[in-house]
């Protein structure tokens, strides 16, 4: 097992920054997930830490030892591409011992590996055919075997299951948690799949024009996002974020949205807005399942009055928009009684509320229990 | 649903056409191949196909000369063949291996933004305006009249069609396979032979037998840089004429059989992958 340290990484291509000054501490055996919308840089970092595309600035070592100048074929990574890259005019069998012909294993040694993988990946039976033919799917698995056989000190995957059918690619997200635990190596997934990095990954580095945004454990993430683009990205159905002015009168905060709804600023939220004297443009960030309707649960919840715009399911959940004025609002309806067109008053949790500052992103106050 | 009776007869008329503009030139060489010197023009009327078939005509081009012709060329045909083969597999050798390797360089690696560019310029002019420097330099360096003279032009003329087109093919393997094999440990120059190179095979053997026939049907490089020791087939070709200037028809077409040979067997041969190579944009991503 290894583990990668990047200290103030910076790519440039020309003019273009596609990594920022990223620093990561990656500890052996995890399984760290970089997120962000495409073109942020994630594969970039993947390609350096690869040796395919070597750092403008800055150093990537594995097990504290820096890896410039290191050779790509002796940095000894397994790298599985988005588009699989598999060898199509060579057999499953030769794709599978590529890895071992090119570093000289005996041949006996080779082919009781092969076929071990090939079993292991549910392809014994077409070992001998033209990787050419597999299916899509067979191919990601094919990619995934090619790349664990050489047991690999870093196991790279690319965005592995954006090409998948939906159903094959729930199937393989457990086998891939199930084969890190098997082969124990640091896993690194680049992926813009903010559910599949959820359930994968030990950490998640979101990142975003080539800066890192937050780096912490999935749900540290989730709920603690440390800037408003953290918050916007990761979840689903996404965070609320509710962006106004900020109005002190008379003792009480106020946040004036956009056509004028106010929200009532309250407990925990208003603490965190009212640390920032200085912040005038306020975002209030909370997620759905923190919006309720019916009876009040805390006096601190800040109270809204509207109508239901729309109800929306997804799987067996009851999305409701709420709409209040110009601002719409996204609630899980749990109790499944909300009708369109019904004049309702709903309740923000004010302990769930997150502030962000408008001008920096920052999020304001202190940390959520 | 009614068939629309009037397209169909249409599209068939046109297809017949086309299939009888292709086929005709190859049909009347076949049959004029086979027929005595009578039979040759329209002066006895009009012959389809010979009355006397008579293999006079192959026996002519092959040995120079045959029984019961009084005229005779001073060389078989034995010696133009081996020269065309010689200089056409030479310089098919030449612009496919360079053609190949600076392409590659510039597919992958970029370098040179406008080598692309320039190598095509090379075959934008008419080769007869550089050809008088050419037939200056070649008598310098001792080149004319040689095989390898002949094959080092085939070369470089034909060298941007093969940069070109290997160069699309390149561009057709997605990089992601390159850098898999990288990855597994792999040397640059690895990659491209084991790897990349295979893949573009059906690219490859399509650029060759087009780059073959390109030298293999060539007139003026020939006439311009050859004189009597490396005489290739279509400049024998030219000498079958009779000594009052007629044309020899008969031997011609004979000549023009014999010589469709080779390409059609080299299309044999790479008929696998002459498919793949022509419809290379369908891979597999």
């Amino acid at each position: 097992m290894t583990s990668i340290q990047i200290n103030n990484v910076t790519k440039r291509f020309g003019e273009f920054v596609a990594v920022d000054d990223l620093t990561l501490d990656i500890t052996e055996g995890e399984f760290v997930a970089l997120l962000g919308p495409s073109g942020c840089g994630k594969t970039t970092t993947m390609n350096m830490i690869a040796g395919l595309e070597d750092p403008s600035e800055g150093s990537i070592s594995f097990d504290g030892s820096d890896l410039s100048g290191m050779r790509l074929q002796d940095r000894n990574i397994g790298f599985v591409f988005q588009n699989y890259a598999i060898f199509t005019h060579l057999t499953v069998y030769k794709n599978l011992a590529y890895g071992l012909e090119v570093r000289r294993v005996a041949r006996s040694e080779v082919d009781r590996k092969s076929r071990a993988m090939a079993e292991r990946m549910g392809l014994f039976d077409r070992l001998d055919e033209s990787a050419g033919r597999l299916s899509v799917n067979e191919m990601q698995k094919l990619a995934i075997g090619r790349s664990a056989i050489v047991e690999p000190r870093v196991f790279l995957l690319d965005e592995p299951l954006s090409n998948l059918d939906a159903s094959f690619r729930a199937y393989m997200r457990a086998e891939l948690k199930v084969l890190q635990r098997e082969f124990g190596q640091t896993m690194i997934y680049v992926t813009h799949d903010q559910i599949e990095a959820m359930s994968l990954a030990d950490k998640i580095a979101i990142i975003d024009k080539g800066r890192l945004m937050q780096y912490g454990a999935a749900l540290e993430v989730y709920n603690d996002p440390r800037n408003r683009f953290v918050a916007n990205f990761v979840g689903s159905p996404r965070m609320n974020l509710l962006d106004g002015d900020l109005k002190h009168e008379a003792g009480r905060l106020r946040l004036v949205l956009a056509g004028g709804a106010e929200i009532p600023l309250a407990g925990q939220a208003a603490a965190d807005f009212g640390q920032a004297k200085s912040t005038q443009k306020g975002s209030l960030g909370i997620r759905p399942q923190h919006i309720y309707a019916g009876e009040r649960r805390s006096a601190d919840d800040m109270e809204m009055k509207g109508h239901v715009e729309q109800i929306e399911r997804v799987g067996p959940t009851r999305l409701a928009y709420l709409q209040v004025q110009e601002t719409r609002f996204l609630s899980v309806d749990e109790q499944d009684r909300l009708r369109p067109g019904d004049e309702i008053a709903f309740y923000l949790t004010a302990e769930k509320s997150l502030a962000f500052d408008m001008a920096t992103g920052d999020r304001l106050g202190g940390r959520l229990q | 649903m009614r068939t629309p009776l009037r397209a169909l007869v249409i599209r068939y008329a046109f297809v017949i056409l086309a299939c009888a503009v292709v086929i005709y030139p190859l049909l009347w060489m076949i049959t004029m191949a086979f027929k005595p010197f009578p039979e040759w023009t329209t002066g006895t009327g009009m012959t389809w196909f010979p009355k006397q078939p008579t293999l006079q005509n192959f026996e002519f081009v092959i040995f120079g000369h045959a029984q019961g012709l009084v005229v005779s060329l001073d060389r078989g045909i034995v010696g133009p063949l081996a020269a065309s083969l010689i200089t056409s597999i030479c310089g098919t050798a030449l612009a496919v291996v360079t053609g190949t390797l600076s392409s590659y360089a510039v597919a992958r690696f970029g370098i040179m933004s406008l080598l692309p560019l320039s190598v095509l310029q090379l075959r934008l002019f008419p080769p007869l305006a550089v050809m008088i420097p050419v037939m200056v330099m070649w008598a310098f360096i001792g080149a004319v009249d040689t095989w390898w003279g002949l094959s080092l032009i085939y070369g470089i003329v034909t060298l941007p069609f093969a940069f070109w087109l290997m160069k699309t093919f390149f561009d057709e393997v997605p990089v992601e396979i390159e850098d898999a094999a990288r990855v597994s440990g792999c040397s640059y120059w690895r990659v491209f032979y084991r790897i990349t190179l295979p893949i573009v095979k059906p690219g490859l053997a399509t650029c060759a037998l087009f780059v073959f026939i390109l030298n293999w049907s060539d007139y003026l490089l020939a006439l311009l840089l050859t004189q009597k020791n490396w005489v290739t087939l279509p400049i024998y070709m030219s000498t079958l004429t009779s000594p009052m200037g007629g044309q020899m028809y008969g031997m011609k077409a004979a000549l023009g059989l014999i010589a469709a040979i080779p390409p059609v067997v080299f299309g044999l041969l790479i008929q696998k992958h002459l498919v793949r190579g022509l419809t290379f944009g369908a891979l597999k991503q």
